[in-house]
Order: structure tokens, then sequence, then C-alpha cells
């Protein structure tokens, strides 16, 4: 897999939303400077036509200005934004220093607008001629005209300030949504176990992903017919076999029950031994193949003590050929809604497992528990125990764990597995001693759906 | 013919509670009509009880009988059970016919350990 980084970058969702959002944004920024400049422009104009209406008012109404000067300075609230009107020095320059004037002006302006500097302010300058030699200057500081355009400049961004962030998570979400019919498929695969082989759905899907939902799924009808027909090979294999093991074994039979040397007859011993280990090895393979198979026998609550006590009549013998102590130590009984071979099967090879690498003299313990989340059936020994690193392991077909000589047919965890793959339940190894890191403890747990699928009885 | 036979002792077995008139199992054996068990060969003397406990027992030999079936299978003889009453029936069996002649599944039950 790739790192998180490099997994994000190849998202589709995280390309489109990158990209399309780099892509709103320069248009904004864009869009952005142009309005910003245009209404600055605009507001700057706008100033310089009223600084001409002023001049032309006082043109044509022959206010009597004389060689006064007027200031709007008290109608505006601020200083600074005053408009100034005052008289231009004539040529002669006679009232040229005038102490009432605001501003020093130099005579020789020509008509018209401009931008002057004076007193170390920037001002722009309105000059009319009323008169041959009279000639008046309507003025305003530039600062408070650039002020006043650049806030309605701004003004004008700000519906893209607002707007470009809103739309910048509506259209990340319209995208998500967009790809959410991709991303339940992931998972819906993702989720699937290696067994569940069935058709995805193309309902809801995007007409562009469904070619691609129909290719998995004519791979996947092809997978399940050549994973049936291997089963169906081992099946037949371990059927045909059994014949011919069969006529071995009588002949064997047949051949102990001969006069024969005491070094034949262990030959002998050893013979039919060998013969009925192969045989139990064909059997698991039939079971396994049996419960790899869907689910075809009935159903029905199972009672799990009954269970319990066929596997413990059937396999007591072993135990107790090594002294083992092997008990049930729940307290009440629990049924399981399955088909009552598989339960069967399923808790014969934990127990057979257990009795295995159980050494002479342990103890082995099964339980039942019907809780909130279903039934959990455990099997407990003081064997050895499987490393943490190894449980994954032991599950597969003919995995041993190594530095183990117990002549079992390698299949009985496999068998555990695929049933409760089967029924939905789900299997645990443990150590039954988890300080001392010994012994096995299995634990199976039967989802049921609620209380309804099991039910408990006092014993 | 070994396979045979353990098949058909098999559908036997299945079948159940085929009480013949003498149950042998190893070194036991137990008249039905005569209430008489003997270990090997040798008779046993055994109270009414007890004989009823083995006999529940010996019909299915390897079979696990719970506590409330061995009970059951008492009752048929008249008396009351007391609580412990299977317990000290097994402890006097098995003074009488040998320790391991009846063997205990802990949390199960009792059951004569079938012969080979």
């Amino acid at each position: 897999m790739a790192s998180p980084q490099g997994a994000l970058r190849q998202s589709l969702e995280f390309r489109l939303s990158a990209w399309v959002s780099a892509l709103l944004l320069g248009v904004a920024m864009v869009a952005g400077v142009f309005s910003f400049v245009t209404a600055f422009e605009e507001a700057n104009e706008l100033q310089d036509d009223t600084l001409r209406q002023i001049g032309a008012l006082i043109d044509r109404n022959h206010l009597p200005v004389g060689n006064a000067f007027t200031t709007l300075s008290d109608l505006a609230s601020d200083p600074e934004s005053r408009v100034v009107v005052q008289m231009l020095p004539n040529a002669s320059g006679e009232a040229a220093r005038s102490s009432a004037m605001p501003l020093l002006l130099s005579a020789d302006l020509p008509d018209g607008l401009q931008t002057v500097m004076v007193e170390d302010h920037s001002w722009r300058l309105f000059v009319t001629t009323l008169a041959a030699d009279t000639r008046f200057v309507v003025g305003q500081q530039t600062a408070v005209r650039d002020e006043i355009a650049r806030d309605g400049a701004l003004r004008s961004l700000m519906p893209f300030v607002i707007l470009i962030p809103i739309l910048l998570l509506v259209l990340r979400d319209l995208i998500r949504r967009m790809l959410k019919p991709l991303n339940r498929l992931a998972s819906d695969l993702d989720g699937r176990s290696e067994q569940d082989l069935g058709t995805l759905s193309t309902t809801g899907l995007p007409t562009e992903i469904r070619p691609f939902v129909a290719a998995i799924n004519r791979l996947f009808s092809r997978v399940e017919q050549s994973v049936s027909q291997q089963r169906r090979f081992v099946a037949d294999a371990s059927h045909e076999l059994r014949s011919p093991l069969t006529a071995l074994s009588l002949q064997a039979e047949r051949l102990a029950d001969t006069k024969m040397s005491s070094v034949a007859g262990d030959r002998v011993a050893a013979l039919r031994q060998g013969i009925r280990r192969a045989r139990q090895l064909l059997d698991q393979l039939l079971t396994l193949t049996r419960v790899q198979e869907p689910a075809v026998m009935a159903a029905s609550p199972v009672s799990v003590e009954q269970v319990f006590r066929q596997v413990l009549e059937d396999l007591h013998p072993q135990a107790a050929a090594k002294l083992i102590d092997i008990g049930v130590i729940s307290e009440h009984d629990a049924s399981i809604i399955l088909a009552e071979i598989d339960l069967m099967t399923l808790v014969r090879n934990l127990v057979d497992n257990a009795i295995k690498y159980t050494p002479a003299g342990g103890r082995i313990d099964l339980s039942v528990h019907a809780q909130e989340e279903g039934v959990v059936v455990q099997v407990s020994d003081s064997g050895p125990g499987i490393a943490p690193s190894e449980r994954a392991l032991v599950f597969e077909p003919f995995h041993r764990v190594l530095g183990n000589d117990e002549a079992g047919s390698g299949l009985g965890l496999s068998i555990v597995k695929a049933i409760t793959d089967r029924c939905a339940a789900s299997v645990a190894l443990d150590y039954t001693d988890v300080a001392q890191s010994c012994g096995l403890r299995v634990t199976v747990t039967f989802r049921g759906s609620g209380r309804n699928a099991y039910t408990t009885t006092q014993r | 013919m070994a396979e045979l036979l353990a098949r058909m002792r098999a559908v036997v077995r299945r079948k159940g509670g085929v009480a013949g008139p003498l149950l042998c199992n190893g070194r036991l054996s137990l008249d039905v009509a005569a209430k008489a068990v003997s270990v090997d060969g040798k008779t046993v003397p055994l109270s009414g009880r007890e004989f009823a406990l083995l006999h529940a027992l010996m019909i299915r030999p390897g079979a696990i009988l719970s506590r409330s079936e061995l009970e059951d299978r008492m009752y048929g003889w008249g008396s009351e059970v007391e609580s412990n009453a299977v317990e000290f029936i097994i402890h006097s069996l098995r003074k009488k016919l040998g320790n391991d002649a009846i063997s205990n599944v802990r949390g199960m039950g009792w059951l004569v350990p079938k012969a080979h």
C-alpha cells in the first residue's frame, strides 16, 4: 500500500476538491482585483465630479466670495475631510499672503483638475477662472479621497469574501456526496469474507462505475466456479480414496488374525495404526469440504449441553487414557440456532485438539454462556498453548505448530474456522493462563440477534 | 470383521436402552433378571439403589448420565432421594467394584467407561 499521503494524492475526491478549489480561488482573486480597481477609480472620478460641481456652483451663482475663503469644515465631522474653497492669489500677488488662506498656492496653476503637494499633504484641486483675474480653487486632501475610494472598493469585495468560503464548503460536500457510492462499494468489498463471492449490487451507482462493477461480478462468478470445482475435487478424491482404504484396513485386520511372530505382529499393529490415521485424515478432509460449502442443513435450536455430552461421551476414552480431568464448568445450558452436525463437528474438533495437546494429567474445561452479544462457547486446556504470533496461522489447513509431534490431521482448526465463517460466528484464541502464557483457550462467539437467538435453561 | 461388528454395535447403541438379560462390560457383568452383579465372575452383593444406579449406567456403557437422570432411575425403587444420595451410592459402588468402574465427567455426570 502507498503511504497515507500518497493515498491522499491518489484520491479522486481529494484531487477533484483541490483542483476545483484552486480554480475557484484563482478566478475569485482575479475578479476581486478587477472589481477593487474599478470601484476605486469610479469613486475617485465621482469625487472629482463633486469638486467640479462645487466650482461650477460658485461660478454660476456669483457667490460673494471676494477675497474671503470658505471651508466646508463646519459641516464635516472629520476636519480632515473638509472641502476647501479659496481664491487663488492673482498674478501680481497682492492677496497672496493672507493669513486667512488655508492653502499656500502658487498663482500659476492651470485651470482644471490637478494633484498638488501643499505643505507635505497631497491635495486634489479644481481651479476655475471666474473673471479675468479672479480665480478660484476647490480642493480636498487626496488622503481622505483615497480612503473613501478604498472603503468603497473594499465594500465591493465583500460578496467575494463571504461567498467564496461558502462555495468552497458546498463544493467539497457536493463532491463527497457524488463519490459516496464509490466509497460504499469499496467498504462493501472490503468487509466481505473470503467465502462471500456474491454479486455486487449496482443500484444507486453512477453509470460510469457500473461496467466496472459488472466486470468484478463476472470475475467473482468465475472465481466461485473454480473454487467450487476445487472443493468438489477434494471431496470426490477423499471419497474415492475411502473405498480402497477400507479394503486395505480389512486386509490388515485379516492379516492380524493370522499366526505370526511378535515382531511381525508389532509391524501389523503399526500398519493398522497408519491406516486408521489415513482414514481419519480423509474423514477430516471430507468434513472440511462439507463445512466450506454454503449451509444447506436446516438450522434449528441446538442445546449446547447436549452437544457437549455427546462429544464427551465419544472422546472420554481418549481423555481417560491420558488421565486428563475433563469437564463442563458452566452452570446453565444455552441453545444456538444451527445445524446440529456443525456444532457437533466444531466442539468435537476443539475437544479432540485439546486432548491431543494437553499433557497427561492435564485439565480441560468446556463452558457455554449466553451473553448479550450472543452465545459464547469456550474450550480451555492446560497444554502449551499457542503463541500470539502463531494464532493467525493455525487456522490454515495442515499448519503445524513447530516442536509439536502430536499426530493430528492438521485440519481441526481449519474445520472450526470454516464452520464459524459459515454461520457468522467468530473464533478467538488465547492463553488459558495469560500470566503464565500457557494453555489454549478457544472462544467461539455465536452472534445471535438479541435474546431471541438463544434461550437459557437452568440445569 | 471388527468393523462390521462395531457398526452393528453402533446401531444398537444409537437405538439405546435395549436391556438384555445380561449386560457385560469388561470385567463387569450385570444380570438384570437376577439383580446380580459380578466382577471377573465373582458375585458382588449390591443394595437395591446401588444396583439401580449401576443398571442405568450399564445399559449404555460410555454414555454420560447426569445427576437428575440417575435420580430419576432410582425413583423407580420407591424411596425419596436425598441431595447427595448419588455421590454416596457412587462412592460405595466404587469401593465394591474398583475405583475405575465408574468415571466422573465434571459438571456433566457419570459413566461406566466402555471396555475395549
